[in-house]
């Protein structure tokens, strides 16, 4: 077994260990920590505003579905597929905005 | 417990950044990419729970190792998706250092091999210490770790790498 050639080679992994190149800057990272704080603080305060949005879409969606299963006329039914449709796209575009990073 | 303050976080940084940032370069075998992780995982202590002061190196080697594990798993699967759709793979930047022969080895044993490896011989941490950083057992570090020496043995003797370098 090569237990020496072993040990030598991890000895000289440990010697190049420490990099000469300057370390991140600690500041910036302690800037972008607080950064990512405030907008974490910023998306708890919208958070209310999103869940109305994504209610409200939820029930445009129903309503739109209902007005396709009860009405009989071929126009008022094309413009409720059109209103689901709308709807559907709208909760889509509302649930990846809100989506999380 | 009081929130780690800035001039604390400097210090704890200066005292462990160094070391950390040489683990995740052999992790992940490139240096900015290290660098990226590095500082995830410190904006990531800065933001948990206040950590005991003697758990905070644990906690931090954890979470970069969690983050060079994420990472990895996310390549695979765009690699596998770029694949799948015929589609060009991006052209890898030239490293920022170049990698020694004993580094290049290094970097041939899959990732968790790796940790393993430097955590045991290069940081010479406990059983306990790797397991909580791998997140498996205790009985398990013995195993792999014997598994990952006896891998590194033998790609060094297929390399004919002699006493840590090329001859």
């Amino acid at each position: 077994m090569n237990q020496p050639d072993f040990e030598q080679a991890m000895r000289t992994l440990a010697a190049q260990a420490v990099s000469p190149v300057p370390l991140p800057d600690v500041d910036l990272i302690w800037q972008r920590a607080a950064v990512r704080e405030r907008r974490r603080q910023a998306e708890l305060v919208l958070r209310p505003v999103r869940l109305a949005e994504w209610l409200a879409c939820v029930v445009c969606a129903a309503a739109g579905v209902a007005l396709l299963l009860t009405l009989d006329p071929a126009v008022l039914r094309l413009a409720g597929m059109a209103f689901s449709i709308a709807a559907g796209v709208a909760l889509a575009l509302v649930r990846t905005l809100t989506a999380d990073e | 417990m009081e929130p780690m303050s800035r001039e604390g976080f400097a210090a704890f940084y200066q005292q462990t950044a160094p070391r950390l940032r040489g683990y995740l370069a052999r992790l992940a075998a490139d240096a900015d990419l290290a660098d990226d992780l590095l500082q995830e995982a410190y904006i990531r202590l800065i933001h948990a729970a206040p950590v005991e002061e003697a758990e905070r190196r644990a906690y931090l080697y954890r979470t970069a190792t969690n983050l060079a594990f994420d990472h990895f798993r996310r390549a695979r699967r765009e690699q596998t998706g770029l694949r799948f759709w015929k589609l060009r793979q991006p052209v890898a930047a030239a490293p920022r250092d170049p990698a020694t022969g004993v580094q290049r080895i290094f970097a041939l044993l899959n990732p968790r091999e790796r940790a393993l490896l430097w955590l045991a011989y290069v940081e010479e941490a406990s059983h306990a210490e790797i397991a909580a950083a791998l997140g498996c057992g205790e009985k398990s570090v013995r195993v792999l770790l014997f598994r990952a020496r006896r891998r590194m043995e033998a790609l060094l003797a297929r390399h004919n790498i002699k006493g840590g370098e090329k001859p």
